[in-house]
């Protein structure tokens, strides 16, 4: 939504949650699920091998990438095509990533455990000299940083907490004005005291994007 | 400073944030009846228009549609660019 407010021409939208993919199809993504497919490969062929401009989305939450998992196994910054899938490390995975479950991933460029899954995809699909942004949260260490790939290609980051307040005076004109509807991501509204529910169906992705919580 | 604020929290090197745990200052989160906003005076200064009918409306103000849109300007998106957003 951001993107498109901003001019952006395509919007490749990446994740395997089919409700989070459906919703950003309909404020216009494109859509990638990194379960059937590498999404630097579609990337790449769709912007006849220039790359884009990438957003971290989803930081340390992501498939694999769990606390737990930072010091372990995986996380090479190379590209991992095949062969990084031993079973200690799939295990490992299961075990921190509760309804996680990627054993049945076709992708052959998914890579379990691997903590820099997403900032190493980012790093191959960025567009030369572009800027890489991780809004997403990182809270640890994270080892075998692919620095390399990063300083070849003349890629800058740019990332950390969200300097909300910053930001709210210009979000509300463009709500006001119209701009801009946030309320499309709304999928459902409880009462307060149906939050275990909400967050139980949050966390099965049971058709769920945002939840509004009504206390009474 | 906004989330690099020195003052609001005595606890960590972060500004402070509501429910987002010690490390942010420790503050209590939004789900619930009632919230306490510590320094009220500079902390509630967006004063929604009448033309705002809902709620919901502005309600992702508070976080996450701030967070998306940062996301795109530190990316520095331009008219024109294609764009690739890791998780939906």
């Amino acid at each position: 939504m951001s993107s498109f407010l901003r001019g952006a021409a395509r919007v490749f939208s990446v994740d395997h949650w089919p409700s989070s993919l459906r919703k950003t199809k309909e404020l216009g993504a494109e859509i990638i699920n990194f379960d059937n497919e590498d999404p630097v490969d579609i990337i790449k062929k769709e912007t006849n091998g220039k790359g884009a401009i990438c957003i971290d989305a989803v930081g340390y939450e992501a498939v694999g990438h769990m606390a737990g998992n930072v010091s372990g196994g995986g996380g090479n910054g190379s590209r991992g095509r095949g062969g990084k899938r031993s079973s200690s490390n799939n295990n490992n995975t299961h075990n921190n990533n509760k309804g996680h479950d990627h054993s049945r991933v076709s992708n052959p460029a998914y890579e379990l455990g691997n903590p820099l899954r997403v900032i190493t995809w980012m790093c191959q699909t960025a567009k030369k000299y572009s800027t890489i942004s991780i809004p997403g949260v990182y809270g640890s260490a994270y080892d075998q940083f692919p620095l390399g790939l990063l300083f070849n290609r003349n890629i800058q980051i740019q990332m950390g907490q969200c300097p909300v307040k910053k930001y709210n005076e210009q979000l509300l004109h463009l709500i006001e004005t119209g701009r801009i509807d946030a309320t499309k991501i709304i999928s459902h509204t409880m009462k307060l005291d149906e939050a275990p529910k909400g967050y139980e169906s949050f966390d099965k992705k049971e058709d769920v994007t945002k939840i509004v919580l009504k206390p009474k | 400073m906004w989330s690099q604020c020195d003052r609001s929290n005595p606890k960590g090197d972060l500004g402070a944030a509501y429910g987002y745990t010690q490390l942010l200052g420790g503050y209590d989160g939004g789900q619930a009846e009632y919230v306490r906003v510590p320094f009220a005076n500079a902390e509630a200064t967006l004063k929604v228009p009448d033309s705002i009918k809902t709620n919901e409306q502005v309600l992702f103000l508070s976080d996450i549609l701030p967070t998306g849109y940062f996301g795109a300007d530190i990316a520095n998106v331009q008219p024109g660019d294609d764009v690739a957003v890791f998780g939906a």
